[in-house]
């Protein structure tokens, strides 16, 4: 038996909050540490708590929920981060990847399956839609000169996943068609988010460097 | 005539008689010595003209001697009657450098001067040659040319035979002088002033014909009038110019008029030496006139050319300046152009959005909540409306994804968004999906038309057919896409259908499937039903 996830949400919307208690705190092993309404409230109470995931709606009233998602990634690399997002549209989703999300969540799918997609996130499995799919393959695969380190390209198996996802082919398709385990499929799908949100760190050293900011 | 001179030598040494200045023309010259003929010049030649000459005296002096000198010249007396010159006589040393001396300023300068007036003359010639619109620098190689022959008897030793047309050659030549230093100075502007141009070449014209008996005979009456002539031509020309220039204040016309004046001073005191009024040892100047002349042509030329280099460099300049701003202009230009463009696309799409807006979730919110007002619509309803409403809205986000005219990406998206749903409708979804090629024509508003196409198509499958299994497939074949979605459920009457189309989610198919150019097809399957809908990959050769 896991140990409950310890959750933080940051939402500003009082109808979602509602609905996010209602959902999260009878749920079998989920322990909601805290709930709050701005972004600079969660960065604080992140000093002290330690969640395992972190729900963040991206328009808060004082900032935008990438920054609290950089923050956390920065001080909680080992907690799971989902952006809560009204139509998971790519630029949304791509923002959040870079700052170090691994998972969304649409606030339509909610609340029945909100527990069953943190659970799903915990363990492994990043949602990912066609056309992110698409932009990550079109962004990472093929070698860029900016980017020295091989370890943030794409490797194959993440293409050819990649690949599948964007022509719309669901995860156990995938693991059909490769012949290879549903969670392999979605090690290789967080791991190019991983990818992302590593390669956009190392694309703003790199452009800081360009423009001076930093030195080598 | 005869000169005597008796030769005192006070110091020993050769001896020798010299004069400087010999006129008019061809005199023979004896030297006696103590009564015996010791000397004579070469009377054969023409070389008479103002020529110095020299004689070494056979004797030596070796004390204080006497020696009786007499020099007989055979005197032409012409109508200048016969003007002889003072004879140097004395030690060989210093009456050898007087000659030599009196022979450089005679013989030596206007050689000079005409030699340096051709090679500029012919390098204004070459420059011509090139550049035939500037006629300034054949004039000045005509003036080059006109002086030499002016000039030809200071320093030539045996003239040109016949020597009367030589002399006319020379003579002549200073009335065409003045008429080629006027249009110089002027055509140096651009000017033309045709009668004043015509009448002086035809006072040069009759000056150069009232001096052709002169070739046969000297005629005293026709030289005087040409004479006349040349000196009312020299004098006009130099009178215009000092007063064109001096009006417009050209610094290029003064300095010829300057030298013009000098030219007429230098002419006056040449004819007070003829006639004897100055001592005939005096130098004919006319030779030195070169100087100030010639200076001032090329004074002109100069600035000329400094002034076409100083415009080409400011031309160039200005090109450059004028190439800045057109290419400043142009670009102003397209980034207005692409300021139009976009500004154009984004109010295209703006009305395309307004005008989903407003027919799709607007219409179908508005009614549902005209009916909750009135207490007509049930809990239900209500939440089927609003689902509706946020598929229609996530449609709408969906075509605007950037998929570049990826029809993949799109059906694949879409598929991602209804998956769910299809689970929870109890569907087994079977999903083939090969590449495809790229759809050109796909822009958001297509991709949202397909999109609905497809989705109310599963949409339909899902209310009506009691299906178990969709079966979503693209392929490509006849130059066509086409997508199909069959179902395994209970079909409908396709037929009937037809015939009296009731539904209004057929027509409306229909409709979007026209609006893009594509066609769609229904067909019973046995079980189950199968829409099939053709998208032209080049809608440019779509089949009618």
């Amino acid at each position: 038996m896991r140990a409950p996830a310890r959750l933080i949400v940051v939402e500003d919307d009082a109808a979602f909050q509602d609905l996010f208690r209602a959902a999260l705190e009878p749920a079998p092993g989920i322990e909601l540490l805290g709930l709050f309404d701005r972004g600079a409230s969660a960065i604080e109470a992140l000093k002290k708590l330690v969640p395992d995931v972190l729900l963040v709606d991206l328009g808060l009233p004082d900032m935008s929920g990438l920054e609290v998602i950089r923050a956390c990634a920065a001080t909680h690399p080992e907690c799971e981060m989902m952006v809560i997002t009204v139509f998971g549209d790519e630029q949304h989703i791509l923002q959040s990847i870079e700052a170090g999300a691994t998972g969304y969540l649409l606030k339509d799918a909610m609340p029945e399956d909100l527990a069953a997609q943190i659970h799903a996130l915990r363990a492994g499995g990043s949602p990912i839609s066609p056309v992110i799919a698409r932009q990550l393959l079109s962004r990472y695969s093929t070698p860029r000169p900016e980017v020295k380190d091989d370890a943030a390209q794409l490797s194959e198996r993440e293409c050819e996943v990649l690949r599948l996802v964007a022509k719309g082919y669901t995860f156990p398709e995938i693991a059909r068609l490769l012949d290879i385990s549903a969670h392999s499929v979605m090690t290789y799908v967080k791991r190019s988010y991983r990818k992302l949100h590593v390669n956009s760190k190392t694309e703003a050293v790199y452009e800081a460097r360009k423009m001076g900011l930093l030195r080598d | 005539m005869w000169l005597r001179v008796v030769d005192r030598a006070d110091e020993a040494g050769p001896r020798a008689v010299a004069y400087g200045a010999f006129m008019p023309t061809s005199y023979r010259t004896t030297v006696y010595v103590d009564g015996k003929r010791v000397a004579e010049n070469d009377a054969t030649l023409s070389n008479a003209w103002h020529r110095p000459e020299l004689f070494q005296l056979p004797f030596v002096t070796d004390g204080p001697r006497e020696h009786e000198i007499l020099v007989s010249f055979e005197c032409w007396a012409g109508y200048l009657g016969c003007i002889v010159p003072p004879l140097h006589v004395g030690a060989l040393a210093p009456v050898t450098d007087f000659y030599e001396w009196q022979t450089f300023l005679r013989i030596g300068v206007p050689q000079i001067g005409s030699v340096s007036i051709l090679c500029v003359g012919a390098f204004a010639l070459f420059f011509w040659v090139r550049r035939r619109h500037e006629v300034a620098y054949l004039l000045f190689f005509c003036a080059s040319l006109l002086w030499t022959f002016r000039t030809l008897h200071y320093h030539l030793s045996r003239y040109p035979q016949p020597e009367g047309v030589f002399w006319w050659v020379t003579i002549n030549s200073l009335p065409w002088l003045s008429v080629v230093v006027y249009l110089f100075a002027f055509r140096l502007y651009g000017e033309r002033r045709p009668v004043v141009e015509r009448v002086l070449v035809g006072m040069a014209t009759i000056s150069t014909l009232l001096a052709l008996p002169n070739i046969t005979s000297e005629n005293w009456f026709f030289e005087q009038i040409q004479y006349a002539m040349q000196a009312l031509i020299s004098i006009f020309v130099t009178v215009v110019l000092t007063i064109a220039g001096w009006r417009r204040r050209r610094s290029e016309q003064l300095a010829m008029a300057a030298a013009l004046w000098v030219c007429l001073a230098f002419g006056v005191h040449d004819l007070l030496l003829e006639t004897g009024s100055i001592t005939i040892e005096s130098l004919y100047l006319l030779p030195y006139a070169a100087l100030p002349l010639f200076g001032a042509f090329i004074y002109a030329m100069a600035r000329r050319y400094r002034g076409a280099i100083e415009d080409a460099e400011r031309l160039n300049a200005s090109l450059e300046q004028r190439l800045v701003q057109r290419q400043r202009e142009l670009d102003d230009s397209y980034a207005q152009l692409r300021r139009i463009e976009i500004e154009s696309a984004k109010n295209q799409e703006r009305q395309r959005l307004m005008r989903d807006m407003h027919d799709g979730i607007g219409s179908s919110l508005m009614s549902s909540l005209a009916l909750a007002e009135r207490g007509h619509a049930d809990h239900e309803f209500v939440l089927g409306t609003l689902r509706d409403a946020v598929d229609e809205l996530k449609l709408t986000i969906d075509s605007l994804e950037p998929i570049e005219n990826d029809l993949v990406t799109l059906l694949a998206n879409l598929r991602y968004r209804l998956g769910p749903r299809l689970g929870k409708a109890g569907l087994t979804i079977e999903w083939d999906m090969p590449d495809l090629p790229k759809l050109a024509w796909m822009d958001a508003a297509a991709a949202l038309q397909i999109l609905r196409i497809v989705q109310e198509s599963i949409a339909n499958v899902i209310k009506h057919a009691r299906a178990t299994k969709l079966r979503v497939a693209a392929a490509v074949i006849d130059g066509q896409v086409r997508v199909t979605i069959a179902d395994d459920g209970v079909g409908y009457d396709v037929e009937a259908e037809a015939r009296a189309p009731t539904g209004r989610g057929l027509r409306n198919l229909r409709h979007r499937a026209e609006q893009i150019g594509a066609i769609i097809e229904m067909r019973n399957l046995e079980p189950g039903t199968r829409v099939t809908l053709q998208l032209p990959i080049d809608r440019r050769r779509a089949p009618r």
